[in-house]
């Protein structure tokens, strides 16, 4: 799957970095100075680039752990998230990396301790908190490259010995033995994101079908794990009310409402520059056709649909959860 | 649509093969010798020696290439020595490195190299100690930093011959005849590496192309540069919502100026419902 990996040279000799590259034996190995190089140069094509990632080692030296957009939150007072990886595996079209980035390689930073060490000191200089979030899944899917990244297998461990650290994990992914595999740790929730089957065939390039995806949310419940539903973005198209209705119950019948830790609904904006960017990327995608308008800085569905499906949706949920499980994630800024 | 390739090479001996395969005709210029083919989507450049002619010479080609260079793929193939691949091997760089400068490039590979890969030093003078593994020659660095100003990284890409390497030192230098020769011995890598770059320069210029109607709103009514933006975008969307229909019939008869033109499609697309596949 990954043909290219390149390797900041600082981390060359990285523990991380030679087990990785253990497991890839064949691939083209180019080393750089700074990751920066290679991901940030202004003419890249995020399309093209999509037809092959290449995987970018490298360390990364400040900002581990940041404020969590406003309106994004599960729940809790303090939220934080936090960044392993740039990029996923997946290509969703509504996704804001395809504008955020102009490089589709995986960029993965292999000093995971430093991410620990700073999720420490938050929890240390917040002892009144009960309670603090850390999403981890903002700029990547936090399982879906678990095979490369062991991320899963390396972070649980230690949100294990740090109980009012609460980590989301935010996936597509039915890759999930590790999780599986591993003893239910109570401040970890796993977080499944959801469009209605149809358009995810549309919109969700690579992505596992939606009945897999409930599954696999199913063995995880079953198993004890605190399990999520985000319904974020919401897509507006003729027929959303009859899909989302169907998508919600599908999910509710398969897995017992007990098992839901939370469900969050959130409409799709994009900051006005980086929709621009990805209308430009995929001028035939008809999601970008839609109705959408620009308020205050975004591109956002109008006002009156966001409400309108936002309301038809919780209202829908309402009949399978309490309120306090429900959340709106209106978030505004990137 | 065919995809565009444009060749910037060094030496016409390295040319020669190149120009003859794929049919190219001398065309009309004072600063440089260059080829094309007749519909011009294949063109080349015969830079001469060194990073700085190779840099002024990919200006050049852009310069007369007078269509969009954005979608156009561009292809700096050469000869160069490396301590230890066999002769006449072909390798596609994965990194390009200016010993002057140190700046790095760090072409795409978003398709399947014809060849091997292996990074590439951009040398001022002929370097024939071969101190590290990087492909030692003279052209990269300055075809690459002037290719980037007209497309992006996944379809610039520089093609290596192994001409010489430690073993090889003590051997005759080379001649036209030999370089002409070590070309011809990859026609068939190169082939292949034009044909993956002309699908992705195709595939872009589908991407950036005007959409339908363009052209006939634009000789109808004035717009401005704003507005054409506007009308582009407009268009683009009608050809999603309303595949196979004719705006200009079904929506713009009675359109007296432009501003008329997007009030009318921007109020029609916004109240067409948005219909998904399998919806």
């Amino acid at each position: 799957m990954i043909e290219t990996i390149y390797i900041e040279s600082e981390i060359r000799s990285h523990p991380r970095t030679e087990s990785i590259l253990s497991r890839f034996s064949k691939a083209r190995i180019v080393e750089c100075e700074r990751y920066g190089e290679v991901f940030n140069p202004k003419k890249q094509n995020f399309r093209l680039q999509k037809k092959k990632p290449a995987l970018i080692l490298a360390r990364k030296h400040g900002n581990f752990i940041l404020d969590a957009p406003k309106g994004f939150g599960i729940g809790g007072r303090k939220n934080y998230y936090f960044s392993h990886m740039l990029n996923c595996i997946y290509d969703c079209r509504y996704c804001f990396l395809q504008g955020m980035y102009r490089s589709a390689n995986y960029v993965l930073f292999v000093n995971y301790e430093d991410f620990q060490n700073e999720i420490n000191n938050i929890v240390e200089q917040n002892p009144d908190e009960k309670e603090i979030t850390f999403f981890s899944g903002y700029d990547c899917d936090s399982l879906a490259l678990e095979s490369v990244t062991r991320f899963v297998r390396e972070f649980l461990p230690f949100f294990q010995k740090h109980k009012k650290a609460v980590l989301e994990l935010r996936t597509k992914s039915i890759n999930v033995n590790e999780l599986l595999n591993h003893e239910v740790i109570p401040n970890c929730v796993v977080a499944y994101s959801f469009t209605p089957e149809n358009i995810s065939q549309k919109l969700e390039h690579g992505v596992p079908p939606v009945k897999k995806r409930i599954q696999t949310m199913k063995s995880l419940a079953e198993k004890g794990w605190r399990v999520g539903i985000r319904l974020d973005p919401l897509i507006y198209h003729e027929s959303y009310k009859k899909n989302y209705r169907k998508l919600i119950q599908e999910i509710f019948y398969t897995i017992s409402a007990e098992s839901i830790h939370s469900v969050s609904t959130g409409p799709m904006r994009f900051p006005e520059k980086m929709f621009h960017t990805i209308e430009r990327l995929y001028p035939d995608e008809r999601l970008f056709a839609g109705p959408l308008e620009n308020r205050n800085g975004l591109t956002s569905y109008s006002e009156e649909i966001e409400t309108e499906m936002m309301n038809f949706c919780n209202t829908i949920l309402e009949n399978h959860l309490p309120k306090n499980k429900l959340f709106s994630c209106l978030q505004s800024s990137f | 649509m065919t995809g565009k390739v444009n060749f910037v090479v060094a030496l016409s001996c390295e040319a020669k093969p190149i120009i003859s395969h794929f049919n190219l005709r001398k065309r009309d210029s004072t600063l440089f010798k260059v080829y094309s083919n007749q519909d011009h989507s294949i063109r080349l450049i015969i830079s001469g020696i060194g990073s700085s002619a190779s840099l002024k010479a990919t200006k050049h080609l852009a310069s007369v290439s007078k269509d969009d260079t954005s979608t156009t793929a561009w292809l700096n193939i050469g000869i160069g020595g490396h301590k230890d691949l066999p002769l006449a091997t072909a390798i596609l760089a994965q990194r390009i490195v200016d010993s002057k400068t140190k700046q790095s490039w760090f072409p795409q590979l978003v398709f399947d190299p014809p060849c091997l890969t292996a990074s590439v030093k951009t040398v001022e003078k002929p370097d024939f100690n071969y101190p590290d593994d990087n492909v030692v020659e003279m052209e990269a660095s300055g075809f690459y930093s002037a290719a980037e100003s007209y497309s992006t990284r996944e379809i610039i890409h520089c093609m290596k011959i192994i001409s010489d390497n430690s073993q090889s030192l003590s051997r005759p230098p080379l001649t036209e005849t030999m370089v002409d020769e070590l070309v011809n011995r990859n026609l068939s890598s190169i082939k292949e590496l034009v044909r993956k770059l002309q699908v992705l320069s195709m595939e872009e210029e589908e991407r950036t192309s005007d959409p339908p109607f363009l052209q006939e709103c634009l000789s109808l009514w004035h717009f401005t540069v704003t507005q054409t933006h506007q009308l582009k975008s407009l268009l683009r969307k009608w050809l999603l919502l309303q595949p196979g229909k004719n705006v200009l019939d079904v929506l713009l008869p009675n359109c007296k100026d432009s501003r008329n033109v997007i009030q009318t499609l921007d109020l029609h697309l916004k109240n067409t419902p948005v219909w998904m596949d399998h919806d």
